[in-house]
């Protein structure tokens, strides 16, 4: 019998590891770090659930290096906890779904939710937890949390603008703020149609403006 | 895709399987028929991981000029092919250095059952059914150890470009289907796949020596393949979904269509063949259409 069968079993079971590895890691990898949109509420500080009938999740990139591209989410929820008086202790979150991506393209909306961009069938929500508001000046603030997109959470930092606060017709308490977002998409792992340099050069640009137009009412 | 991602994800690939290839057949030794029905020599044992290893290195290109430099094993459950590939480039080393037929069939099988589960498992259950996932991970492993063993007989008993020429030529086929099934990235690594057993292609036609442990750069080719099908199947909304079974039996049906004994089945698979062609070649037109389609037509998107 040849020395290579007498090593067959051992190598197979070597096999066997590997590939009985990788699918262990593929069921029991680690989860994304929670990125819960729940907030804890300040005790002072009023509490807006979204209402995203009138609220507007908007994103903006470059198409081929030439023109900027413009995007919605329909579909979106999220709630926050603020007091401009008490700013500090404010807490921002909110969640969309991918799927209702929206560019005025049925076609281009099927293939954005694809592997090849979202991948909304893995990664069904965008979502976002303040960790932090710092005051610039009269209604600027610095919102710093964290996104996740694509199972990674990163930290990112917005520009805060609180648009205040009112009554709707129906007598309801309400505010409003708008949360301007600057990212790179390939820090998330989304990389197709990314130029080699990670530039705006390439079909898709590199940098992804998210711009999260509230209006909420108070719970 | 851009000049710069097409010399990375085809140029270069193709580039390094055929000069790699050819560098190897120039190494010393004798060349004598095996046993296994691989037509390697067991003279030059230490030639014959390298096939595998030439082709994850040919992949490793077109996965960068397509993905970027990313992590080996990213939580995108689609951007899992280098994994895969590396994978596959292990086991087609162990198992071309064995050089067994049985214990080559058995590692294909256990490594796509255990690339199904890789792709597949991260899909939430409405979209991936446990009873679906047992299926396809079955079918994954029967599918790669099944053709596995068909593209190395063939090997062995065809002229040596004929194999490599197949594997290119399912993958750029297969392309157009996976673009229109909307999976624009799948298609481009499919054509990445091509041009890696193109570069084989050219090295077997260049040189006429055998060159030892090619079986193991078809399992690294039919590793990428069945992720590329089972990444369209799973995570994409498939409109053609049915291109997508006949395409991995594609290169059973070239080699068994056009080199089989039988004559019946030589005709049926023939015909098998032929669909392909005529399925790819629609699939491409249609795409074609609809991504040259004028900004008022209603097909236009672009990208």
């Amino acid at each position: 019998m040849s020395r290579t069968l007498t090593h067959a079993p051992l190598i197979a079971a070597s096999a066997a590891v590997l590939i009985g590895s990788v699918g262990l890691l593929a069921g029991f990898a680690p989860a994304p770090v929670d990125a819960s949109t729940q907030l804890q509420a300040p005790a002072n500080a009023a509490s807006y659930k979204v209402d995203s009938v009138h609220s507007t999740v908007l994103f903006r990139i470059r198409h081929m290096g030439v023109a900027n591209f413009y995007g919605v989410f329909t579909d979106f929820s999220g709630e926050f906890t603020f007091d401009p008086e008490d700013h500090a202790a404010g807490a921002f979150g909110f969640e969309v779904r991918t799927a209702s991506v929206d560019t005025r393209n049925a076609d281009r909306d099927d293939h954005l939710r694809t592997a090849d961009f979202f991948n909304s069938r893995q990664f069904p929500t965008i979502s976002f937890a303040s960790t932090g508001v710092e005051h610039v000046e009269g209604d600027l603030y610095t919102l710093t949390g964290n996104l996740t997109l694509q199972g990674e959470t990163r930290p990112v930092s917005a520009e805060l603008e609180w648009m205040g606060t009112g009554k709707n017709p129906q007598g309801k308490a309400i505010a409003g703020y708008e949360a301007r977002f600057q990212i790179k998409r390939s820090d998330f792992g989304m990389t197709k149609y990314l130029a080699a340099d990670g530039s705006e050069s390439g079909g898709l640009g590199n940098i992804v403006k998210l711009i999260v137009a509230v209006e909420a009412i108070r719970e | 895709m851009t000049p710069q991602q097409a010399i990375l994800a085809i140029l270069i690939p193709g580039v390094v399987s055929a000069t790699a290839l050819v560098a190897l057949s120039f190494l010393p030794g004798r060349d004598r028929p095996a046993e296994d029905g691989e037509g390697a020599s067991r003279d030059r044992i230490f030639v014959r991981p390298w096939p595998a290893i030439v082709a994850v290195a040919a992949f490793f290109f077109a996965d960068l000029g397509l993905n970027q430099w990313h992590d080996l094993w990213p939580k995108d459950a689609t951007q899992r092919f280098l994994a895969v590939g590396v994978a596959a480039a292990l086991i087609g080393a162990l198992h071309s250095l064995a050089g067994r037929v049985t214990l080559t069939v058995m590692l294909r099988v256990v490594l796509g059952a255990g690339l199904a589960l890789g792709v597949l498992v991260p899909l939430p259950e409405m979209y991936m059914p446990r009873g679906l996932l047992i299926v396809l991970t079955g079918a994954s492993g029967l599918w790669l150890g099944a053709t596995g063993a068909v593209l190395d007989g063939a090997g062995s008993r065809l002229p040596r470009a004929a194999v490599p020429l197949v594997l290119a030529a399912t993958a750029i086929i297969a392309a157009p289907g996976i673009f229109k099934s909307g999976y624009a990235g799948g298609a481009q690594l499919a054509v990445g796949l091509g041009a890696l057993a193109g570069g084989a292609f050219v090295a077997a036609v260049l040189r006429r020596r055998t060159l030892p442990g090619l079986s193991g750069l078809h399992t690294v080719w039919l590793a990428v393949f069945a992720t590329i099908l089972l990444v369209t199947y799973g995570y994409q909304e498939v409109p053609a979904w049915w291109a997508l079974p006949i395409m991995a039996v594609a290169p059973l049906g070239v080699v068994a269509g056009l080199f089989g004994k039988h004559r019946l089945l030589r005709v049926v698979l023939a015909g098998l063949v032929s669909a392909v062609i005529v399925v790819g070649a629609t699939l491409a037109v249609v795409a074609s259409a609809s991504n040259n389609a004028a900004p008022e037509e209603e097909s236009y998107y672009g990208y």
